[in-house]
């Protein structure tokens, strides 16, 4: 790190086995079940650490590929977060741009009105009641309203199209160019990255969101993976993956509740898993835009 | 060229006028108005008696009947105690947490393990606190993988880390601390890279051991990121976790761990007691917004205005 020392420390040794340590903590309780999910019930029973499967079955699996709740809920929070990122990201992009344009009227004082809203709003309360009274329970617009009107994220765009040269706009201005023109073909695909990173933040939030289905959406055809996810897997309602183990006919084949639920677990997390190397750099590289004050 | 205009237009027509600018901005403006202000205007529902079939307009105006109510609540103590002793335990562990292990990795030498153990480190952020709840649950319920490990290794009885109060706080600690540490560094890993090294080889060369520089440069380096996120903290003091605590706790430890907001979604969505939660959430934002503010002046007076958020 610094030319001064070049000989490991006890110090060093140490720091290497808590990072291993760490490490293995985070990864062991996904890493546990998974095995159980492709145990041998017998196996899965058995108390131990599972540091791999034994009697590789894929019957649990088999089971939630045949609840239909499971996977309707599946199809919906995909669509909901690919609707979700779109809009969000074009409501916000687009204030954004209004509100990096210096000549804009009013702009101090709006900025000023959306920014009140990150300390102050009107509570849960209040909220579920307004959105009751527009209609719009049991549908997915109240699940789209948070990424639409946060104002964190528009700061963030904002500040970034703040840093678009000025010239560009000017030169594109003599030409006739008009404000949807010079949003839509200069300032987007320079800002590329920064929406990215963006569109990727929001996405995520969509999709692990369980707080704003739970309160707005019962009807069980609207429902979205982290609901259903919590119905079996912190409220332990197996009633519908249970009918199916209760059907194979061989009782020593059935998946024991726990298999079911880790097999729940590990099908709703993959996409994030898979995603992950690749999205992470975005993550962080967003947080770091994010502290960089004015 | 347009600046130059002596009889400046006022305001509507200049919004007019860049009225495409205007439409841009329409959308999220309006959708703010409506969710976000319209809903602190509903806020009055906390000084009426709300009745859904009466509205707003039409419910009886009862002042500040609730908040006498609240405060005479025998378990409005309870809940407020409750508040503050969890978010106070999951602030000072995730302000502290993250900082020292920032530093953990700031000594360690090789990039590729470096990178490799800050990857697996965000990987717990990632997921909602219903994933990791589920695996708490799994791992620490009664019939749990570790009571069952417990078991086998001779123990007479199954430990009900989730129905104890104690172990149940102290699961809410440590597994907040497991799915936010690694995430939690990333500001401060940002701070110390932005420390100009040759700082540390002025230092080196005057002879500072390694405890010497972290305490005189890195630490140093590292304040405009923890006096931001020591304002932050303070000001959610009374917002603990929900996300975490509704999908790990049950009635066996209400007693310690239902807090105002978990209380505020019992009671008042599924309840439907619209006016008393209004108010306890109104109650317990004001008194977030003055944590706020307060700590904000705070760092302000102490830093000359340096370091502040607002």
């Amino acid at each position: 790190m610094v030319s001064g020392d070049t000989r490991r420390s006890g110090f060093d040794y140490l720091n290497i086995v808590l990072m291993v340590l760490l490490c293995a903590c985070t990864i062991y309780p996904f890493l546990y079940i998974l095995n159980i999910s492709l145990s041998s019930p017998e196996a899965a029973s058995q108390a131990g650490l599972h540091l791999w499967p034994q009697g590789m079955r894929f019957t649990a699996y088999r089971g939630i590929m045949d609840d239909r709740h499971f996977l309707r809920s599946y199809v919906n929070i995909i669509a909901v977060t690919a609707i979700g990122t779109f809009l969000g990201l074009l409501v916000s992009a687009a204030a954004a741009y209004t509100l990096s344009r210096k000549r804009f009227p009013l702009r101090k004082s709006i900025l000023f009105l959306l920014t009140v809203t990150i300390v102050f709003n009107g509570g849960l309360i209040p909220y579920y009641l307004v959105v009751r009274s527009f209609h719009l329970i049991d549908t997915w617009v109240p699940l789209w309203l948070p990424v639409m009107t946060g104002v964190f994220n528009v700061v963030i765009l904002k500040n970034f199209f703040l840093a678009v040269p000025a010239e560009l706009e000017e030169s594109a201005k003599i030409d006739g160019a008009s404000d949807f023109r010079i949003f839509a073909g200069i300032v987007v695909p320079l800002s590329k990255p920064v929406l990215a990173t963006v569109g990727l933040w929001l996405a995520v939030q969509l999709w692990n969101d369980w707080f704003t289905p739970y309160l707005y959406i019962n009807d069980p055809n609207k429902v979205t993976l982290p609901l259903v996810l919590r119905k079996y897997v912190v409220e332990n309602d197996l009633t519908q993956v249970g009918s199916f183990a209760a059907a194979i006919a061989n009782v020593t084949d059935r998946p024991i509740p726990t298999q079911i639920v880790s097999a729940v677990i590990v099908v709703s997390i993959l996409p994030m898993l898979i995603a992950y190397p690749y999205i992470q750099r975005f993550f962080v590289s967003g947080i770091v835009l994010g502290s960089v004050k004015e | 060229m347009e600046n130059i205009n002596p009889r400046a237009a006022g305001p509507i027509k200049q919004l007019i006028r860049q009225w495409q600018l205007t439409l841009m901005l329409l959308p999220m403006l309006i959708l703010v108005i409506l969710f976000l202000y319209v809903p602190m205007g509903f806020l009055v529902i906390a000084f009426k008696d709300y009745n859904i079939g009466k509205g707003v307009w039409g419910s009886p105006w009862v002042g500040w009947a609730h908040f006498h109510k609240i405060f005479a609540y025998p378990d409005i103590a309870r809940l407020i105690r409750n508040s503050l002793v969890i978010s106070l335990l999951t602030l000072v562990t995730g302000f502290i947490g993250p900082i020292f292990l920032a530093l953990l990795f700031n000594e360690l030498r090789r990039g590729r393990f470096k990178k490799f153990v800050q990857t697996v480190s965000y990987l717990p952020h990632f997921f909602p606190w219903t994933i990791v709840a589920g695996i708490i649950l799994l791992f620490f319920s009664i019939d749990g993988v570790v009571n069952g490990l417990l078991e086998s290794w001779g123990a007479s009885k199954p430990i009900g880390f989730l129905t104890q109060h104690t172990s149940f706080i102290q699961l809410l600690v440590a597994s907040n601390l497991w799915k936010e540490i690694g995430w939690g560094t990333i500001i401060y890993m940002a701070a110390i890279a932005g420390i100009n090294p040759s700082l540390y080889e002025a230092a080196v060369m005057d002879g500072a051991g390694r405890r010497h520089r972290l305490w005189h440069i890195t630490m140093p380096g590292m304040r405009p990121a923890i006096s931001i996120s020591l304002i932050f903290a303070a000001g959610s003091l009374m917002s603990v976790n929900f996300d975490q605590i509704y999908n790990l706790y049950n009635p066996q430890v209400y007693e310690w761990a239902d807090v105002i907001d978990t209380y505020i979604v019992r009671a008042g969505v599924i309840g439907m007691q619209y006016s008393q939660t209004a108010a306890m959430g109104l109650f317990k934002g004001v008194i977030g917004l003055v944590l706020i503010v307060l700590a904000n002046w705070t760092v302000r007076r102490m830093t000359d205005r340096e370091y502040s958020v607002f």
